[in-house]
């Protein structure tokens, strides 16, 4: 195999540990949350007090019931006219819907029950998919994107210095050598077996947050003069929405003839996106986007003028290349094939990943400053520990609280998150306050462990449909799995540790890897 | 070997580290402006391929960037390369 120059393996070995050390933070939290994100619908499902109480059967009749009843509803309660949009998503975990205005945003599910559109209380699901690309901070997307480009960075130099043998990385790993050489195997491991996942989540993540804002602007001016229609038109977008006048018609579309219109235009469509862009405006145009079963990837979207119900726009899908490249890679980003086995699958990877992420900080720890001599190394460590430790605890207290919390509560999402928020918060104080970064970390992992498996036990405890309900049982068991793993990971970083025995070594306990 | 000598070693440099961060956005896209303007196939794929290549070219500019003697070496090979991009850019555009 091919052996770099030694000068070349050190530019690389540091240009891979600061990239990875810098982005490790925001990578941890991106890759954290992705594990959620794959299932946010059922979670969003899970963590609703109506959802819970729906039966299976009720949900999957729940899953596109008649949609203008619902617009109607939605308009004699909230008036919907001057909304900048209006959608509808049907799911296999049942509707739900929402409407935007300038920064004001409500979400709704439907109750099979009373066949109304019902204000979603908790967000706990959609929390921690906008979590995944940092959307709860300002310009997070655009901080992701950053990410994005470290880890790019931070895997390229990595598969570069251990090219001479990266094979052999893929089946050392020693558990019963020194916390230094099994976490840094650990690392190789992990990062050896993740790496085409990791290079596709770093390429495809720096693309959807930083692509429409950084490069496309450029390829618009430089390839089309301009002309955003023409770019569309060749990436194979055929419809193009008319403009907003202002001038408002005082009438809603009929979105159950467009979407049977849509179901006539592009046959087998299954939709799963049902969208009114400024409602009522003579601009006003409406938007069926779904799935086409038996294409790989295979999706579609009608564009229609909401006022005539006119079809402007039908993008089939085997529209153009750059549509299939595109259905390809999102599909794979979002994990949208293969079911449920290839999400637990994926989120398996993305865990693994935070262990990769983890591990380089220790790696990097252990490599420069063994005996953390350095005040910012020592900082790093707590930090590390802090954070790494603390979102577990944070998410984890976010679904106890979602249990614990009146189902009746109003600001239920808002409470979850400053409960989120606060813990996490509070996460990153202890390992600056108590010598042992190491043992803190454990307890909050232990904590952590608890917290989830109390979530699961009062599920189980009180509502109707938790082990007969599949839906609820996959929930409860990947909860009870995570449990599981923090308190794995605690109980280990909490277990005592032989004293050193390096010679002139003063690593202690504290640390989080004593040189045993 | 100290760290100071293996420092030198290294030539690494603020300005180095700035080229290859920052300096390779503009390679990487000018690169895919270029791919797009000559690569011999319909405009549709053309542009796919563009707009899909920035950010691989720009972690290999960046990695090759970390290579430079120097940040002024590093600086001037990564506008030399953003300039023959652009003008290949320009020529292919002009040409079709």
């Amino acid at each position: 195999m091919l052996k770099l120059r030694p000068r070349t393996f050190q530019i690389y070995w540091d240009a891979h540990a600061w990239a990875g050390v810098v982005g490790s933070f925001l990578l941890y939290v991106m890759f954290f949350m992705g594990a959620f994100a794959l299932f946010y619908q059922e979670l969003n499902l899970w963590a609703d007090p109506e959802g819970v109480q729906t039966s299976p059967p009720a949900r999957a009749k729940s899953a596109l019931p008649e949609l203008q009843p619902l617009l109607l509803q939605l308009d004699r309660e909230q008036h919907m006219l001057g909304k900048d949009r209006v959608a509808f998503m049907p799911e296999p975990s049942g509707l739900r819907a929402y409407w935007h205005e300038g920064d004001e945003h409500h979400e709704f599910r439907y109750a099979a029950t009373t066949q109304r559109l019902e204000p979603l209380r908790s967000e706990l699901g959609s929390f921690l998919y906008e979590m995944h690309y940092l959307g709860p901070i300002p310009k997070g997307i655009y901080v992701a994107g950053v990410a994005s480009m470290a880890l790019f960075l931070a895997l390229v130099s990595g598969v570069l210095i251990h090219l001479k043998d990266l094979v052999r990385q893929w089946f050392v790993f020693r558990p019963e050598r020194v916390a230094r050489t099994w976490s840094s195997d650990m690392h190789k491991v992990l990062g050896v077996f993740g790496l085409p996942y990791q290079l596709f989540y770093a390429w495809s993540g720096a693309v959807l947050c930083l692509s429409f804002i950084l490069v496309e602007p450029v390829f618009v001016a430089a390839a089309f003069g301009g002309d955003e229609r023409a770019a569309r038109a060749v990436r194979g977008d055929t419809g193009n929405a008319p403009e907003p006048t202002g001038v408002s018609t005082g009438v809603l579309p009929d979105l159950d003839a467009l979407v049977a219109r849509a179901r006539r235009e592009v046959p087998n469509l299954s939709p799963h996106w049902v969208g009114i862009e400024h409602v009522g405006d003579t601009g006003s145009s409406v938007t069926v986007y779904g799935d086409v079963p038996g294409v790989s990837f295979g999706s579609a979207d009608v564009l229609f003028r909401a006022g005539d119900g006119a079809v402007l726009g039908v993008n089939g899908p085997h529209a153009s290349a750059f549509t299939r490249f595109e259905a390809w890679f999102y599909g794979l980003h979002y994990a949208r094939f293969g079911g449920y086995g290839i999400r637990w699958l994926y989120a398996l990877l993305a865990l693994a990943t935070c262990a990769v992420i983890f591990t380089g900080n220790l790696v990097w720890l252990e490599r420069r400053d063994s005996r953390r001599a350095h005040a910012a190394n020592r900082w790093l460590e707590r930090a590390t520990a802090g954070w790494c430790a603390g979102l577990p605890l944070a998410t984890a207290a976010m679904f106890l609280s979602n249990r614990v919390l009146p189902a009746t509560l109003a600001a239920l999402a808002t409470v979850e998150q400053a409960v989120f928020w606060v813990v996490w918060g509070s996460s990153l104080v202890p390992p600056f306050v108590w010598r042992s970064s190491r043992r803190v970390a454990g307890v909050e992992l232990l904590l952590a462990s608890t917290a989830l498996a109390a979530a699961v036990g009062i599920e189980l405890c009180t509502r109707g449909h938790s082990l007969t309900d599949p839906l609820q049982r996959g929930v409860s068991g990947g909860l009870l799995a995570l449990a599981l793993g923090c308190g794995a990971g605690g109980v280990r970083l909490l277990r005592p540790r032989p004293a050193p025995h390096r010679p002139g070594s003063r690593a202690s306990g504290g640390q989080l890897l004593p040189a045993d | 070997m100290s760290k100071v000598t293996q420092r030198e070693r290294l030539q690494h440099s603020t300005a180095r580290t700035l080229a290859a961060l920052f300096g390779s956005i503009p390679v990487a896209i000018a690169v895919g402006v270029a791919l797009t303007a000559v690569l011999p196939l319909p405009l549709g794929p053309r542009y796919l391929i563009g707009i899909y290549s920035v950010f691989p070219v720009w972690t290999a500019a960046c990695t090759g960037a970390f290579l430079a003697r120097s940040g002024r070496h590093a600086w001037l090979a990564l506008l030399a390369t953003s300039a023959g991009a652009a003008i290949l850019a320009i020529i292919g555009f002009g040409l079709r």
